[in-house]
């Protein structure tokens, strides 16, 4: 390309001035010869003066085509008037008739000299019929190499597409409550690049959280016991949504972000929060509205329940909740959980402890539960509670260990282990 | 799927709103990538699988509009892409909304506008990648194919008569 020299007649259109620019990058020299009411935009000239003096290409403007010409091993021309110019056809006619593009200007040209026309083509007005469809002519190569070029460019868009609206790495979902994770995890990984994990917290659980982190000056954590809204500024949708069951802001702990940042873990590895007793009706049926989790959603045409098992996406079955539900009722909870729960529920101690540090809100970046891939963070501030980080010990152990990141949502099916306060 | 050997890296901009703006690199991967989609059509059809693109034409189009359609048929093998509306659709009567309202549908846009400005405007206020299909400035996709076309020829012919001319043998693709 360096050394090779494009000669432009005819108007000094928008085609001309992208020649101009893309040749001033490659180092091909390019002569642009037009008369002089219609030579290229001076604006244009300029910026690619800058760009010709680091890749050493020459830019000539010139009015008389038979010096253009001379020595080019390129010459390429278009239309004299553009879309929109219709109505200057006539006088364009007149001033363009010397800028014809003939067999007697292609002999000025350098032997073997290729003829290019960006199309549609006028015969007879800017290209004689014999260039046109000469041997020297490469207008139809080049229009089939639109297709094959275009193809580039959105190839490389859509990469850019998957880094612009995931500029993550690794994707955390944090949440309590019934958080849908066997749509979310397949549908980031899907749509995006990034590692993406879940971790939950139970409301109960993270409301003793909540309670032990507001004794703790600066930390970042916000219990939104039962709210379904998040107020988090500058989102464009209420993450209550995306969260079903709503709940309690939990600042995702230190070690758990290194838990998930491990590279043998994978993408897509997800702690399984709920187990079938959590709610998550909001979700679900956010999931059922087209377009509402489209972003998510790799089939986003999925609406019903069976639709949703053919595209192989997690449903919990009513029945068998009421089972796991009826099976959890007729065990006496452990100590612990019991009294979380009473927590969640009366308002004991911890609730009102919540409660009061219902004005101060998190900082954005904590909260990381939202619908849209593209407002997650990535990565999550760090928090300074210990009993986060024993909390988050388990979480991880739990992530390792339940990870098959092909199978989430076989996951969400399987039968709920028993653990101290993990679901509402 | 399996065995895609494409590097698709990233351009050094998020639009592609004039040449200009790409640094020599960027062009280099565009013939690149270019180059080896054209020797594997056949191949390379799940590179944009699941992903859409809207394209927008304020002033009529043949090459384009037909060459960027087959483009995502060819690379996502899917039918349903978004294409023009009917009547030609006005830019700059939405006003800036209109790329905050697109992105959330679809993965990219393609659009041919009057003014360059609107382009701008549109590529500004969304986060998908923009691509002018021709504005009145500019029509950096035109411009592109015409060096990529040129670059094969120059390399066949600096092949085929190396012997000749040493010195304008500068590999064409690199």
């Amino acid at each position: 390309m360096r050394g090779k020299l494009l000669c432009f007649i005819g108007d000094g259109n928008n085609t001309c001035h992208s020649l101009i620019h893309t040749a001033a990058l490659l180092g091909t020299h390019i002569r642009v010869c037009s008369p002089k009411a219609y030579a290229p935009s001076p604006q244009v000239i300029d910026e690619a003066l800058k760009a010709a003096s680091a890749s050493g290409s020459e830019i000539e403007l010139l009015d008389d085509p038979d010096q253009a010409a001379d020595g080019a091993d390129a010459v390429y021309t278009d239309v004299w008037a553009s879309m929109g110019q219709e109505d200057e056809i006539e006088d364009r006619n007149g001033i363009f008739a010397h800028y014809q593009v003939d067999e007697e200007l292609m002999a000025r040209a350098s032997r073997g000299a290729l003829f290019m026309h960006c199309l549609p083509a006028h015969r007879g007005r800017e290209v004689t019929q014999e260039v046109m469809d000469g041997p020297q002519s490469i207008v139809y190569d080049n229009a089939e190499n639109r297709l094959h070029v275009q193809k580039a460019i959105l190839s490389l868009a859509a990469a850019l597409t998957a880094s612009a609206t995931m500029s993550k790495k690794k994707i955390v979902l944090a949440y309590s409550g019934g958080l849908d994770t066997s749509i979310i995890i397949p549908g980031s990984k899907s749509t995006t690049t990034a590692r993406s994990t879940a971790t939950a917290a139970t409301s109960a659980r993270a409301m003793t959280n909540c309670a032990a982190s507001s004794r703790r000056p600066g930390t970042a954590v916000q219990p939104r016991a039962r709210s379904r809204t998040c107020s988090a500024p500058g989102s464009p949708t209420t993450c209550g949504r995306a969260c079903g069951a709503g709940g309690v802001r939990r600042a995702l702990p230190a070690r758990h972000q290194h838990g998930a940042a491990d590279p043998g873990q994978g993408p897509g590895r997800v702690c399984q929060g709920h187990r079938g007793l959590c709610r998550r009706p909001r979700l679900h049926r956010q999931g059922q509205r087209p377009g509402a989790l489209s972003s998510w959603l790799p089939g986003a045409g999925a609406r019903t329940r069976s639709d949703r098992a053919v595209a192989g996406l997690g449903h919990q079955e009513p029945r068998r909740r009421a089972r796991l539900r009826a099976a959890h009722a007729s065990r006496s909870p452990p100590r612990a959980r019991r009294s979380t729960r009473a927590t969640a529920t009366s308002g004991t101690s911890a609730t009102r402890a919540a409660r009061s540090n219902r004005g101060q809100r998190a900082p954005d970046d904590v909260w990381m539960l939202t619908r849209d891939p593209r407002q997650a963070p990535d990565a999550p501030l760090e928090t300074d509670g210990r009993l986060h980080r024993r909390r988050a010990g388990v979480a991880e152990r739990r992530a390792v260990a339940g990870g098959n990141p092909a199978a989430p949502a076989q996951r969400a099916r399987r039968p709920a282990r028993r653990r101290p306060g993990r679901h509402l | 799927m399996n065995h895609d050997p494409l590097e698709l890296g990233n351009l050094s901009v998020k639009d592609l709103l004039c040449s200009s703006q790409l640094l020599p690199a960027d062009i280099q991967r565009i013939y690149q990538v270019a180059q080896q989609l054209k020797a594997g059509r056949a191949q390379h059809t799940a590179v944009l699988q699941h992903k859409r693109l809207a394209m927008i034409f304020e002033k009529d189009s043949l090459r384009t509009r037909f060459t960027f359609d087959i483009g995502m048929h060819d690379l996502g093998r899917q039918r349903r892409v978004h294409g023009p509306p009917r009547r030609p659709a006005r830019l700059a009567r939405v006003g800036q909304g209109h790329g905050q309202e697109l992105e959330r549908w679809v993965h990219g846009i393609v659009a041919r506008t009057f003014k360059h400005k609107v382009l701008e405007e549109l590529a500004q206020h969304s986060a998908i990648p923009v691509i002018n299909g021709l504005s009145d400035l500019v029509h950096p996709c035109q411009a592109l194919t015409d060096f990529f076309t040129l670059t094969e020829r120059w390399a066949r012919c600096a092949a085929s008569c190396c012997a000749s001319s040493a010195t304008a043998t500068t590999p064409a693709i690199r």
